[in-house]
């Protein structure tokens, strides 16, 4: 017997409860009502979830991800969101609530359609909702000609919502279907795709060229033109994906997830991605992500590959990982460069992006954060405790210039999603208050420090780069002299860092923060105001000290 | 046909069941989550839907198994929308396993079942991919990846 074996045997010591009662209870209670219902008509009951196995949750977050590659470029349009301050509001909200659907947005309408109750247990659903923008009003879709289903792709070519395959079971690879059809929101009217030539599969992912929608399945991938209502085959990828996002790039479709099979892994130079040139059907091997941040933190633990997301911001693509380390793709110069991590709290959970204008607005266990152009840190727009604390699933979706977050909770007792919600975020940009630009200093200093500990000797460079930006050569001394918790201490020992509040009225502004693991929690406060920065630069804001709370 | 349940039993069948592989069931799914609650409910409702759908089920076991570690995913990324993942402590927690959970704590939910489904539960790498619904390799690569990092904390814990 191994050590781990050994490990794992030491579980025997629990004593599990006897649950006969509770399962003849739970087998003879009826099933849990769902909310909306309507006598005659098929049951529109949640919104967009992600409340499947990891697997699962790739695949649906692709779907909402998918919008045109044109989206992350597209400028923003005052007609529909000009009503709106900046910063976060709230729009109507759904009737009711699913998941794993297809979603689209059409430029001014949002579009779900498909999905189901909850973990993929039926029913699934073959209606679908719309959301007009300017109207900010939902109502039903016309009935498809479609079988009901869940995890189908979505994209809008800028004239219909392509809906394709899904599948019928527990997960995308459950009894998935070979099927689609195309949705006319200017004549509210459905056609039924042709039959491709593939067999069913499990879809990887979907992707719209801009002429053509690039379907990727897991052992059979095609490409439909809407022009000629056409089909044609496509190669494999060389390597096959169990959860990839599929991107168009306006020029390469790039296939970057989990790899799986060992043709695959051995492609000489390819870490976990492929291109595909959709003229000639050939594929090429992504380069691999080599970067000192992923290396130092990550490189000697292993990367999740399931848990990593990829977005196009319009020149480059966003890879974002279980880590909440963050890399951008130059396709031009074929290169990887660093970004700053993710500034949020540790969670089990899954990011889940989106990208509009050159900005990239992310969502973590109900905190969101955005980048925009040129900006050296992300801005946080909710810290963990403001208003979006305790959302199930939270979507971001790309919209003019601006991002839909659909939303959602689980009820545990009923098993079903409630309070669907639909919100609304227009970058702040430079109108973001001194006091939330504090916050984005105290959670830019914990997503250096929160996640894995490191080898001092190993840190990568741009960390300590970005350190510098953030802490004065006195708050710096600050932290080390402090025994219990200085910076080497808390990356060693400490895994969780939490942003808690920030307050004040003018600088200095004061940050609690606290560390999980090890011997803590601790608290501390971060002063945080206008200073010199180890880097010799005077900041805005900076943290000037810090100190037990 | 599989008897219906009387008022305080679970049908022969799905008692057997019951009997060989929930308690293995109960500590592998609580290996997973870390929390009891979790752990409790995933398996009482996988085996109350397969009572429900009596027939239907070709294997129940693999269903039970199945179920139970889906369930058991949903509602711990449903509480990890809120709360860390922190290992709840019990008086009869022993040294190692304290920190066997606090080291599973650390890996991504996937690595952590195909780790608590080869290492505790004994599976094949056919099996798991079965039962979580992934490709063999995708298994390989979570055993292998979760294996590395499962040591370092195991080693961490250690020192």
């Amino acid at each position: 017997m191994t050590d781990i074996d050994q490990r794992f045997r030491s579980l025997d010591v629990f004593d599990p409860p006897d649950l006969r009662s509770d399962i003849v209870h739970r087998a003879k209670s009826p099933a849990p009502p769902q909310p909306g219902l309507r006598p005659g008509s098929r049951v529109v009951a949640a919104m967009v979830a992600f409340l499947v196995f990891a697997v699962a949750v790739g695949l649906g977050a692709r779907a909402v991800r998918d919008a045109p590659a044109d989206e992350a470029t597209q400028p923003p349009a005052p007609d529909v969101w000009s009503a709106l301050p900046d910063g976060l509001s709230e729009l109507p909200a759904p009737p009711s609530s699913r998941a794993a659907a297809a979603v689209a947005w059409t430029g001014d309408a949002l579009i779900v359609w498909g999905g189901n109750r909850y973990y993929g247990d039926p029913p699934h659903y073959d209606d679908g909702l719309i959301f007009d923008a300017s109207a900010r009003r939902w109502r039903d879709l016309p009935p498809s000609p479609l079988a009901a289903r869940s995890w189908p792709g979505a994209v809008w070519t800028g004239s219909e919502v392509l809906i394709w395959g899904g599948a019928m079971g527990f997960d995308p690879g459950d009894q998935p279907v070979a099927s689609g059809a195309a949705y006319d929101p200017a004549t509210a009217t459905w056609r039924t795709l042709p039959e491709a030539p593939v067999e069913p599969n499990r879809l990887v992912g979907v992707t719209w060229t801009g002429a053509e929608m690039v379907v990727v399945g897991e052992r059979a991938s095609a490409i439909y033109a809407p022009a000629t209502d056409s089909w044609r085959p496509v190669t494999q990828p060389p390597m096959s994906f169990d959860t990839a996002d599929v991107i168009w790039t306006g020029k390469e479709v790039v296939v970057y997830g989990e790899p799986v099979g060992e043709a695959g892994r051995q492609l000489p130079g390819v870490a976990d991605g492929v291109i595909l040139d959709p003229i000639t059907g050939d594929w090429h091997g992504l380069p691999p992500v080599e970067l000192p941040a992923w290396r130092g933190f990550l490189g000697s633990l292993g990367i999740d590959a399931n848990s990593r997301t990829m977005i196009w911001n319009g020149s480059r693509l966003i890879v974002m990982d279980y880590g909440l380390r963050v890399a951008a793709f130059d396709p031009v110069s074929r290169t990887w460069t660093s970004l700053p991590p993710l500034p949020f709290n540790s969670c089990e959970g899954y990011v889940a992006a989106a990208a509009a204008n050159g900005s990239t607005f992310v969502q973590f266990c109900g905190e969101l954060a955005i980048l925009d152009p040129g900006a050296a840190r992300w801005h946080v727009v909710q810290g963990r405790g403001e208003g979006l604390a305790g959302r199930s699933i939270l979507t971001p979706i790309a919209a003019r210039g601006a991002f839909l977050l659909l939303g959602s909770r689980f009820d545990t007792d009923a098993r079903q999603l409630i309070f669907p919600e639909l919100m609304v975020y227009r970058s702040e940009g430079q109108g973001a208050t001194l006091l939330r630009q504090a916050w984005d200093v105290a959670a830019a200093f914990g997503g250096l420090r929160a996640g894995f500990p490191y080898d001092a000797d190993t840190v990568a460079p741009e960390v300590l780069t970005n350190l510098s930006a953030l802490l004065t050569p006195a708050s710096a001394a600050a932290f080390e002299d402090r025994g219990s918790n200085g910076l080497n201490r808390l990356w060693a020992y400490y895994y969780g860092f939490e942003v808690v509040r920030v307050e004040g009225t003018e600088a200095p502004f004061t940050a609690l923060v606290r560390y999980e693991g090890g011997d803590g929690p601790f608290t501390e406060r971060l002063m945080i105001g206008p200073g010199v920065g180890i880097d010799g630069v005077q900041h805005d804001l900076v943290i000037l000290n810090v100190e037990a709370a | 046909m599989r008897p219906t349940a009387t008022e305080h039993d679970l049908p022969a069948e799905l008692g057997e069941l019951y009997a060989e592989e929930g308690s293995r069931l109960w500590r592998a799914v609580f290996a997973f989550s870390g929390d009891r609650e979790i752990a409790s409910d995933a398996v009482a409702e996988a085996f109350a839907q397969c009572l429900r759908r009596g027939n239907e089920i070709r294997d129940p076991r693999a269903w039970v198994w199945r179920s139970s570690f889906r369930v058991a995913a949903g509602e711990l990324k449903r509480r990890g929308r809120t709360t860390d993942l922190i290992p709840e402590r019990s008086y009869e927690m022993t040294h190692d396993a304290a920190h066997l959970l606090d080291a599973l704590a650390h890996l991504s939910p996937t690595q952590r079942a195909v780790l608590v489904l080869r290492y505790y539960v004994g599976e094949p790498t056919d099996r798991i991919a079965r039962l979580l619904g992934m490709s063999r390799a995708t298994v390989r690569v979570h055993l292998s990846r979760g294996r590395k990092r499962l040591a370092l904390f195991l080693e961490e814990d250690d020192d």
